[in-house]
């Protein structure tokens, strides 16, 4: 299925969670999801599936004036 | 007598503001904001680069600091409003820095769209601190809706070039009663010094800092001109004139009369 992964369009197998999504791309701790609008705390990584279409954004915190 | 600086719910006692961009090595950081005795540390938010991960800044930051995320990034009110909106539901503060750029050149802010982000955000309980352009009615238009501080800046972000907005800050500092905070464009403690001076309330500072041959001994000099300009402003400069008058006694020593 499709899903937007960062602004970027990304073809995903089925049954995908965040944390599978988390530990593929070698994400560094404390990575900030937002999936549709939502932020999604570290507890519910493992039980929130992508689905078709979803918007998902990775963001961290980083140097900044 | 007690000289704090009060912005939202905090009680800060460094007027020195630091920015965490451009640093070589995010391990200066701590180092910096020990040396430099600043409160309030401002960050960026990104999308995460899978090509090449960076390290988490948060990891950095020790744990009594005042966080101030920055919109950096947005190029209108909605975008700035997402970014804080972001921030906070991540756990850093509801402190935002507003900062909305569309001008690549100079790195101007626009103060038009800074105004309706303030409108928003101001009414979701954050602490806004707008980076704006100094300019008295955009800050009038942002103090009435809702800003906790006015951020004018005294030359373009990078530059170093001091504070060349010097009289329009200065009018800003007599007329709006909020904490004027000079962020942007102070290249050297002694500029630090002046804005404090000028009766401003903090200074915000990134680049002179981070682009120092020893960032870590420049923090510490910026600290302590930031502390410095804050006593003479609170000791009451005397008045400049054009003509001399003396320190000592014309009255002759060596001779009679």
């Amino acid at each position: 299925m499709i899903v937007r992964i960062n602004g970027k369009e990304s073809e995903v197998p089925q049954k995908l969670t965040i944390a599978d999504i988390v530990r593929e791309r070698n994400l560094p701790d404390r990575v900030i999801i937002d999936l549709n609008g939502e932020i999604l705390n570290p507890e519910r990584w493992s039980s929130t599936y992508l689905r078709s279409d979803d918007d998902l954004e990775l963001v961290q915190v980083i140097g900044g004036g | 007598m007690e000289d704090k600086l009060i912005i939202g719910d905090k009680e800060l006692n460094s007027r020195l503001f630091v920015g965490t961009g451009k640093f070589a090595d995010y391990s200066l950081i701590p180092r910096v904001i020990k040396s430099s005795k600043a409160r309030v540390v401002t960050v960026a938010l990104r999308r995460v680069d899978f090509g090449t991960p960076e390290e988490n800044m948060l990891n950095f930051l020790p744990e009594n600091i005042v966080l101030m995320p920055n919109t950096s990034g947005a190029r209108n009110a909605a975008e700035a409003v997402r970014i804080a909106r972001i921030t906070r539901a991540a756990g850093c503060g509801n402190w935002v820095k507003i900062e909305i750029i569309n001008d690549q050149k100079y790195l101007l802010p626009d103060n038009f769209e800074t105004i309706e982000a303030i409108k928003v955000l101001a009414k979701e309980g954050f602490t806004v601190l707008p980076y704006m352009s100094p300019d008295l009615t955009a800050a009038k238009r942002m103090a009435e809706a809702g800003a906790a501080a006015i951020m004018p800046l005294g030359a373009p972000i990078g530059t170093n070039r001091g504070l060349k907005t010097r009289e329009l800050i200065q009018i800003l500092i007599a007329e709006i009663n909020l904490p004027i905070i000079v962020d942007a464009g102070i290249g050297r403690p002694s500029e630090a010094a002046e804005a404090m001076e000028m009766g401003a309330a903090a200074v915000l500072v990134n680049t002179a800092i981070a682009t120092a041959d020893d960032p870590v001994l420049m923090a510490e000099a910026f600290g302590q001109a930031v502390e410095a300009g804050r006593k003479a402003y609170l000791a009451g400069p005397g008045a400049t004139r054009q003509f001399a008058e003396a320190s000592s006694p014309l009255t002759g020593f060596l001779r009679n009369g």
